[in-house]
């Protein structure tokens, strides 16, 4: 009898550690889909940023940060975005401009960030 | 006591199962995990990269030197922890080609750039990297040149055919003809197959690797009552009708359309005429005019009309622009009784027949020869910066190129072909119909010379044979198209693809 109910205990402790492992596997999941799509948007937005300045490279293509985009996530709000745009020395001041996307979000470890920086010449 | 050891046994086996379940959740979990990462890493380092080529253009553009930054010594720098190098390679093909290649983390970015005049254009030809299969997709790679001795590959056209129903297409292939004006401009036409339509795309020189240098100039429009056909260039049967006639100037790209084109009648309308129109398009904006009447030269060379349908417009085989507005157009006689080409020219606003196109050729000797009557076959047709028109056809299996001054009369003059180039075996495997010429901006005209379609250009009365183009492996020519933006540009082509 007491083998018995020491199976059923062993049983549920392994049942309980599966249940840990697949909760630990979707949360991480969760933040990995978030943070794909993030990239996602920022790899979208600065590709926008460049097709616009390879067709006028004076345009201004700064955007305020906290700018929302793309979809409302479930329940931690939605991706926020700005675009910094600033020319850069060396060599010539206005022939070469930085551009730099950042991406935010919030999800259970609080806020997050991903950011995408390149430049372009005229 | 038996079933308590089962017990037992059942519990470390289900332990064992979800050992191994949650060991493949995990694993999994982590895989996506680490796919994710290095995704957005992938993305950083390209887009740093790619910024750092940029940053090097940039520099050298501000006068340093494209040389000084090589593999041992890049231009250098740390970003978020990442090293971003860039540095400059000599093509290992292309004389006086640079590749600016930049490496940040596993990604490698690279621009193709040219040394002393990044501008191209000049002389443009299509290299094939594999064999043609009719209805395949085949790569083709464009180089260009311009004029300080290298050739240089563009960026590829966009695939894009417009179909009448569906609008844009993925185009199936390009067409063997190109375009260019003396602007250095080169116009190349797609073609779709299986929703069947054509897209035109004009290439501006510009830096090369610009992808942004070609403009698509869109559907072409039906000319007149969209009721009376698709608004697209389509022949209503479901399939695709290449343009045959279509030109490049600085004026705008030329090409003409046939109207009351009705499925299955041939090429004619309602009450028997066919319409012929010029359509133009000048920077995103169509025009159109009448096509040239339906003349044909008789036997003694005078102008008549079409004996067989003379109420309708003449066809065109072949359109060249002239430098400012109007066009020169080969006005094509299709009544039986063989070619009876006129070569005429609109101004804008009026059509006029050119005076008809004399035999006379230079033989291999270098001896002016001429036959009675006329040249009726006109292969091709081009005209220069003060509007002077030239011709080309065979004579007795001998090119022959003419030169209609428009300035102190005195008609068509023959001009002397390199080492008189005989094309008697040329003239019989001429499929399809080739460019023959082109003129530069300085004048200079450019023409094939022989079997091989080597090209000379002629400048001052002096002809000169061009280099030719360094072919990668596997690589064989294609075709090849002149017209040059800059004196001194030149254009080559070392022989046909096999068919």
């Amino acid at each position: 009898m007491a083998e018995v109910l020491l199976a059923l205990v062993f049983t549920a402790f392994v049942v309980l550690a599966v249940v840990g492992a697949g909760l630990f596997a979707g949360k991480a999941r969760g933040k990995s889909e978030l943070h794909s799509q993030a990239s996602w948007l920022a790899t979208s937005l600065i590709h926008r940023c460049l097709e616009q300045l390879e067709g006028d490279f004076e345009a201004e293509v700064a955007v305020p940060e906290g700018t929302p985009v793309g979809p409302p996530l479930d329940s931690t709000g939605r991706f926020v975005y700005g675009v910094e745009e600033s020319f850069i020395h060396p060599p010539e001041a206005d022939d070469l401009k930085r551009i730099r996307v950042t991406v935010r979000w919030t999800d259970a470890q609080g806020e997050q960030t991903y950011q995408l920086s390149t430049k372009v010449s005229r | 006591m038996r079933s308590r050891g089962f017990a037992l046994i059942t519990a470390v086996s289900f332990a064992l199962l979800c050992f191994v379940i949650a060991s493949s959740i995990l694993a999994l979990s982590q895989f996506e995990m680490r796919t994710s990462s290095g995704r957005s890493k992938q993305a950083r380092d390209y887009f740093l990269a790619r910024g750092q080529v940029h940053e090097l253009l940039a520099r050298v553009r501000a006068g340093e030197d494209l040389e000084a930054y090589t593999q041992s010594s890049p231009l250098l720098h740390t970003v978020d922890g990442v090293k971003v190098e860039a540095w400059v390679e000599e093509d290992p093909t292309y004389p006086n080609v640079y590749r600016v290649r930049a490496r940040a983390g596993r990604e490698l970015s690279e621009m193709i750039v040219s040394r002393g005049n990044s501008s191209g254009g000049g002389a443009y030809l299509g290299l094939l990297g594999g064999p043609v299969i009719f209805g395949e997709k085949y790569p083709v790679t464009f180089l260009t040149q311009s004029g300080i001795g290298g050739w240089y590959p563009i960026v590829d056209p966009p695939m894009v055919a417009y179909n009448a129903v569906k609008g844009p297409v993925t185009a199936d292939y390009l067409s063997k003809e190109y375009q260019t004006d003396d602007q250095g401009r080169f116009l190349v036409q797609t073609i779709s197959q299986d929703n069947p339509g054509i897209g035109l795309h004009l290439f501006t020189p510009s830096l090369l690797s610009n992808p942004t240098a070609w403009e698509d100039l869109g559907p072409v429009p039906k000319a007149v009552d969209p009721a009376a056909g698709p608004p697209f260039l389509d022949t209503g049967q479901g399939e695709t009708e290449p343009l045959t006639a279509w030109s490049l100037s600085r004026s705008g790209a030329f090409m003409y359309d046939v109207l009351n084109y009705p499925a299955g009648e041939g090429r004619g309308g309602a009450d028997g005429s066919s319409v012929v129109r010029c359509l133009k398009v000048d920077g995103g904006v169509w025009s159109l005019s009448d096509g040239p009447p339906a003349w044909e030269y008789r036997a003694d060379g005078s102008l008549g009309s079409r004996t067989l349908d003379p109420s309708s417009n003449g066809w065109i085989s072949r359109l060249a622009g002239r430098a400012e507005e109007g066009l020169v157009a080969v006005v094509s006689s299709a009544d039986g009784t063989g070619p009876r080409n006129v070569v005429a020219s609109f101004d804008g606003h009026d059509w006029s027949a050119l005076p008809p196109v004399p035999k006379q050729y230079y033989d291999t000797t270098g001896t002016l020869r001429s036959e009675p009557g006329y040249l009726w076959a006109i292969d091709s047709v081009a005209v220069g910066p003060d509007n002077e028109v030239y011709a080309a056809g065979d004579v007795s299996g001998y090119l022959t190129i003419l030169k209609l001054s428009t300035q102190g009369g005195g008609g068509w003059a023959p001009v002397k072909p390199p080492l008189g180039a005989p094309l008697a075996s040329f003239v019989a495997t001429r499929t399809p119909p080739p460019r023959l010429l082109s003129v530069e901006s300085d004048g200079a005209l450019l023409a094939i010379t022989s079997l091989d379609m080597t090209y000379a250009r002629l400048k001052d009365a002096v002809w000169t044979d061009l280099p030719s183009a360094p072919l990668a492996n596997g690589q064989s020519p294609w075709s090849c198209v002149g017209g040059a933006a800059n004196p001194g540009a030149a254009t080559a082509l070392v022989r046909r693809v096999s068919q």
